[in-house]
């Protein structure tokens, strides 16, 4: 206490007569610090880098990063669109964006070219499917052959309509025959689900979108023969249409991509302004979240800080009746504020998300300081007539060693975060114990130099004379005191039974803010997706490991699937080959068709004839369509409701044709073309596919295979069994892992580690905290009894908010678990404040004296106005930090000013009240 | 001598003179008069008030039967429907046969006109000779649909007789040959009576 003493006399001495050189030197060094810290100081994303920069995980995630798009930073783009061709027509025109705008990307992975797939199309089909497609043509031998030969839109129909005629006479002449015959060789229904796909393409085509749909899939079941769909990155069963985007990077103090990210979103706006409103888009991804995240913690503690020291002087200034002093204590907050930002800049150049929030902490604890200051100003100016510069000189010499003790107290609860190893935990301490003391001398160099100039004139000689200067915020009876201990004892048993309820939520997501782009698209993409959007990874050296380790990670029962290089290629190949084999010899020499240039060449311009015969065959199939003739069909009939179809379909062709003019047969013609080169297309595969020899891993397509292969390396991607963010899950997930491979990578290991590592160093923080208080306390009050009373408003307060959380259904969380280590600061404070008043003693037992507890009050509404700033933020995490510290704040001040003085009333007093000063006292 | 314009006097005539005899011959050599004649008896049956409703169905087909037995060569129609095997029958098995055939036959097509025939519009675009036969083209027309059926024609006696139908381009006979050829290469002739015979009871309920 002496060297606080010692301390408080110096600086007293040197501010006092020197009052202006001292603000010019300060103002001096504010104007260096706001200097340093505009040009020096960054904001740091990464998870792992909160842990430690060396930490081996990094090292071995950035291996991993090179088969992510070559460690390329990718944004993700969702596209939801009613239809999957529509969602390709909006993924089209983004990519044709962003493929014209290199100042804001670098390149777009959003397909992969089916044509280097579509060889082995067949060996991807299982073989019930395989038999199908057999089955399929088999049954449309007429249809295949002619078509081979004649691929054209007339031709099409007249086969259609000759297949119909003969399956309709056939049903009527001799059908009998069919009676007997097993239900696999009776003729199938008429497959009029193909004949719909045409005609809905052929009308839309004539009458609205001219966009060429191809209909095969529907005549072999399959949705793989639609190249025209295929190689897209769909998500979720199809339903989500997805890219991955690589942003230039750009200097940035938030983030390097932001602009690309505001780019990409403007360039959705944009698009769907121009006749995509029926397509939902956005961007997620890592990058992205991280940016929201980032930009939404910056902008809401910008908000926060402000709204926190405009409560805060708003506070005082109601306290302290007046603006004066409020005034030189936000000037003497904002002098300390400043140099913490220059010395953060200068000796750790960067901000993380943990220490991103010290700007409106220290708002709220620092401004403590100067409050008890000025507390006790006022008392002394209320009993002295003194000039300002004694007035100030007594404040110093009696409050001002409480007052630093307190505010080194409270620096020494943060600076031991440096012991924790835990990289955002250090950095959070170093910057808020620092920020302390830097306020601290704030408090007492720039405030007293103020105070020689602002300060509000003594009105001692104004008070009647006699009358006792002697106030008390809290007078206790022994009634009063038991009643006290008593019902504190009630609600901490009441707390201990709420912790229980208090977990450690892992959810990332739950911490994001809810009103985020990149968040809503996550939980859609979340929703939709048929298995976990995290997974881990392993990397191998071999193929044959990677096989091996791969079925050893699918026989755990914490996982639904891993993947490898190999997962890509077709199952079971050679077990396919005869069947493909048996398609190749019913294939028409579709290869010759192509090679002859068919595929090439458009058809000949329409003759004359050419509609008239068109209309002739539609309306020849109409008639076949009518509902009363649908019995005509026997075992084959097809249904009613798809011959209405059929019929309203060829309706509105006919018009076209009929009522058309140039332009319909302008698109006749264009329709005929494409539909010609498609059915050479398809037969094409088919013929080529069912002679091709099994697919191998050099045949993937390389931006596929480097996801899964790069440089001899074999990445093995392991996916969990449902939902890893409850209680022991993710631990189970992780711990079953590295029993089959210790060194397994990726995100789950990512969180596991940094969770684990972020809850240990938080425990530990807190304990070192106490433990470096307790030593400080210890030694500054020489009194083992004294420290530990000291502790009781925290250990306490500490009790009764866990005990709040509980009954409010708040878990302790990433964001929020860093509580613990900070109302040890806060909650010592007050303790220390009170002790050392108590210390000077000459108050009576269970008292309070007015100035101290509105010192007390005051700081902890400052204090808690800063930490209760943070709930303005729509981070949830930010949110559930501002609400724990905030009623942690509360409870650590309702436990200081009540528990404490009726503690205190059971130890012997330092210096007794005399019989008059009593007597004032009660007058 | 004639002179240049007593030439092209002659040379007119006469070319006026052939295509009045020829023109007959090719649009109307009976044929189409006795597909109409049988279309139209057919649609004024089955459009007489007196046989409306499901309770004159029965009387209404047994007009029909009796119209297509007068006028369907199905003696031959059988005949021609089991092409070589023909050949390997005896004489009561083709009697058999060509009766059985030819009740199924008429008692199919009879349900066909029952069923669908209305008070249609019919085209009639016209004949021409097709393998030793004559086709008669007739088209249904309704709005936004057609159907074109086809009527081979063969003088029988001196009268147009009715031996094939096309509808849309698939021929009944054809029909007939395809199935039974193909019925016949896993069963045999037996078992093609057995099923006709089978056919036959269950059309004897319309």
């Amino acid at each position: 206490m002496k060297l606080l003493e010692w301390c408080t006399n110096k600086l007293a001495a040197l501010v006092l007569p020197r009052p202006r050189l001292v603000l010019i030197v300060a103002l001096l060094s504010v104007a260096v610090s706001v200097w340093l810290a505009t040009t020096r100081l960054g904001v740091q994303t990464e998870q792992l880098e909160l842990i430690s920069p060396n930490h081996p995980l990094i090292a071995k995630s950035e291996k991993l990063d090179q088969f992510e798009f070559h460690g390329k930073t990718t944004f993700t783009l969702v596209v939801k669109a009613p239809s999957q061709d529509r969602a390709i027509q909006f993924m089209k025109a983004m990519v044709a964006k962003i493929h014209a705008d290199p100042r804001h990307f670098q390149d777009v992975f959003y397909r992969v070219n089916p044509d280097e797939f579509k060889k082995w199309l067949l060996f991807y089909l299982d073989k019930k499917d395989l038999a199908a497609v057999r089955d399929t043509i088999k049954d449309n031998s007429t249809l295949v052959d002619s078509l081979s030969a004649n691929p054209d839109l007339l031709n099409f129909f007249q086969l259609v309509n000759g297949d119909m005629s003969s399956k309709m006479i056939g049903q009527l002449f001799t059908g009998f025959l069919d009676e007997d015959k097993p239900a696999t060789h009776k003729s199938k229904p008429m497959d009029l689900e193909f004949i719909i796909k045409v005609l809905q393409g052929f009308s839309q085509y004539l009458t609205g979108n001219p966009s060429y749909v191809s209909p095969w899939s529907s005549f072999f079941k399959s949705g793989s023969w639609d190249l025209q769909k295929e190689g897209y990155l769909w998500h979720g069963k199809k339903k989500l249409l997805v890219a991955e985007v690589m942003p230039a990077k750009v200097s940035g103090q938030v983030s390097k991509t932001l602009n690309s990210l505001h780019q990409l979103r403007a360039d959705i706006h944009e698009l769907r302004a121009a006749g995509f409103e029926d397509v939902q888009a956005g961007v997620t991804g890592q990058e992205a979240l991280n940016n929201d995240q980032m930009t939404s913690a910056m902008s809401d503690m910008t908000l926060a800080t402000w709204v926190s020291l405009l409560g805060v002087i708003l506070v005082m200034a109601l306290f302290l009746r007046g603006f004066r002093h409020p005034l030189i204590i936000a000037l003497s907050l904002i002098v300390g504020l400043c140099w913490t930002f220059g010395w953060t800049a200068l000796f750790i150049g960067h901000l993380n998300i943990l220490s991103i929030v010290f700007a409106p902490m220290l708002c709220g604890l620092g401004v403590d300081y100067a409050i008890h200051w000025f507390a006790r100003f006022e008392e002394e100016r209320a009993i002295s007539d003194a000039a300002r510069s004694t007035v100030i000189k007594n404040v110093m010499d009696k409050s001002g060693p409480g007052i630093m003790l307190a505010g080194v107290s409270t620096a020494f609860s943060f600076l031991p975060f440096i012991l924790t190893g835990f990289r955002g935990l250090e950095e959070l301490g170093m910057i808020t114990g620092m920020g302390i003391l830097f306020i601290i001398l704030a408090d007492f160099t720039v405030l007293p130099a103020l105070s020689c100039y602002m300060t509000a004139r003594g009105t001692a000689s104004s008070r009647p004379a006699g009358r006792s200067t002697k106030k008390y915020l809290l007078r206790l009876g022994p009634k009063g005191i038991h009643c006290i201990l008593g019902a504190a004892l009630v609600l901490g048993i009441a707390g201990a039974i709420g912790s229980s309820r208090v977990h450690f939520d892992l959810n990332p997501i739950r911490l994001q803010a809810k009103n985020s782009e990149s968040v809503y698209w996550e939980k859609v993409m979340v929703e939709d997706s048929d298995r976990s959007l995290i997974s881990a990874a392993v990397i191998t050296n071999s193929a044959q490991e990677a096989r091996k380790e791969t079925e050893r990670f699918k026989a755990l029962p914490t996982v639904s699937d891993a993947d490898n290089v190999f997962s890509l290629l077709p199952e079971n190949q050679e077990a396919k080959i005869p069947l493909l084999r048996s398609i190749a010899r019913i294939v028409p020499a579709a290869v010759a068709l192509e090679s002859g240039g068919r595929l090439a060449k458009s058809p000949p311009a329409l003759d004359g004839s050419y509609q008239p015969s068109l209309i002739d065959v539609l309306e020849r199939i109409n008639f076949k369509m009518q509902p009363e003739q649908a019995s005509k069909w026997g075992a084959s009939r097809p249904e009613v409701r798809q011959m209405s179809t059929v019929r309203t379909l060829i309706g509105r062709i006919l018009h076209s044709l009929h009522e058309g003019g140039p332009v319909e047969s302008e698109r006749l013609l264009h329709y005929r073309e494409r539909f010609g080169k498609d059915i050479v297309r398809q037969w094409s595969i088919i013929s080529n596919g069912s002679q091709a020899s099994p697919m191998t891993m050099a045949d993937i397509p390389a931006r596929l295979r480097d996801q899964f292969y790069q440089n001899g390396k074999y990445i093995i991607r392991i996916y969990p069994k449902g939902l890893i963010w409850r209680q022991g899950s993710l631990t189970d997930f992780v711990q079953s892992l590295r029993s089959v491979n210790p060194e397994v990578l990726g995100d789950p290991i990512n969180l596991y580690v940094f969770s684990s590592a972020f809850k240990k160093a938080c425990i530990q923080a807190s304990l070192y905290a106490l433990v470096a208080v307790s030593i400080l306390l210890l030694l500054t009050f020489k009194s083992l009894r004294l420290m530990l009373i000291s502790l009781v408003p925290l250990i306490v307060g500490s009790i009764w908010t866990i005990g709040l959380m509980g009954a409010v259904g708040f878990d302790f969380n990433l964001a929020n678990s860093i509580f613990m280590p900070l109302v040890v600061g806060a909650g010592v404070e007050y303790g220390v404040i009170i002790l050392y008043r108590w210390q000077e003693g000459r108050e009576g037992c269970g008292r309070l004296p007015f100035s101290t507890g509105k010192g007390v009050i005051l700081a902890a509404l400052t204090t808690t106005i800063g930490f209760g700033a943070l709930m303005i933020s729509s981070n949830p995490g930010i949110f559930s930090l501002g609400f724990v510290a905030w009623s942690g704040s509360i409870c650590v001040l309702l436990s200081a000013l009540l528990i404490l003085p009726a503690i205190l009333s059971f130890v012997e007093n330092p210096a007794p009240v005399s019989n008059q000063e009593v007597e004032h006292a009660h007058s | 001598m004639l002179t240049v314009k007593q030439w092209k006097f002659v040379l007119l005539s006469s070319f006026l003179v052939l295509l009045w005899t020829a023109g007959p011959l090719r649009a109307d050599s009976g044929a189409s008069a006795k597909v109409r004649s049988v279309l139209d008896k057919a649609m004024a049956i089955q459009t007489s008030p007196q046989l409306q409703g499901a309770s004159h169905r029965k009387a209404r087909a047994a007009q029909i039967r009796k119209l297509i037995s007068q006028n369907f060569l199905s003696a031959e129609m059988a005949k021609e429907s089991l092409q070589d095997y023909w050949g390997r029958l005896d004489a009561g098995q083709r009697a058999k046969y060509q009766s059985l055939l030819t009740a199924i036959f008429i008692d199919s097509y009879t349900r066909q006109v029952v069923d669908f025939l209305k008070n249609e519009k019919i085209q009639y675009p016209g004949e021409a000779p097709e393998g030793g036969y004559t086709k008669v083209k007739t088209i249904i027309m309704r709005t936004d649909e057609h159907i074109p059926v086809d009527y081979i024609m063969e003088q029988n006696g001196g009268k147009w007789m009715i031996r094939d139908v096309l509808i849309d381009g698939v021929g009944i006979v054809e029909t007939y040959k395809t199935s039974f050829s193909s019925f016949l290469r896993a069963h045999t002739f037996n078992d093609l009576i057995n099923r006709m015979n089978i056919q036959k009871k269950a059309n004897e309920g319309l």
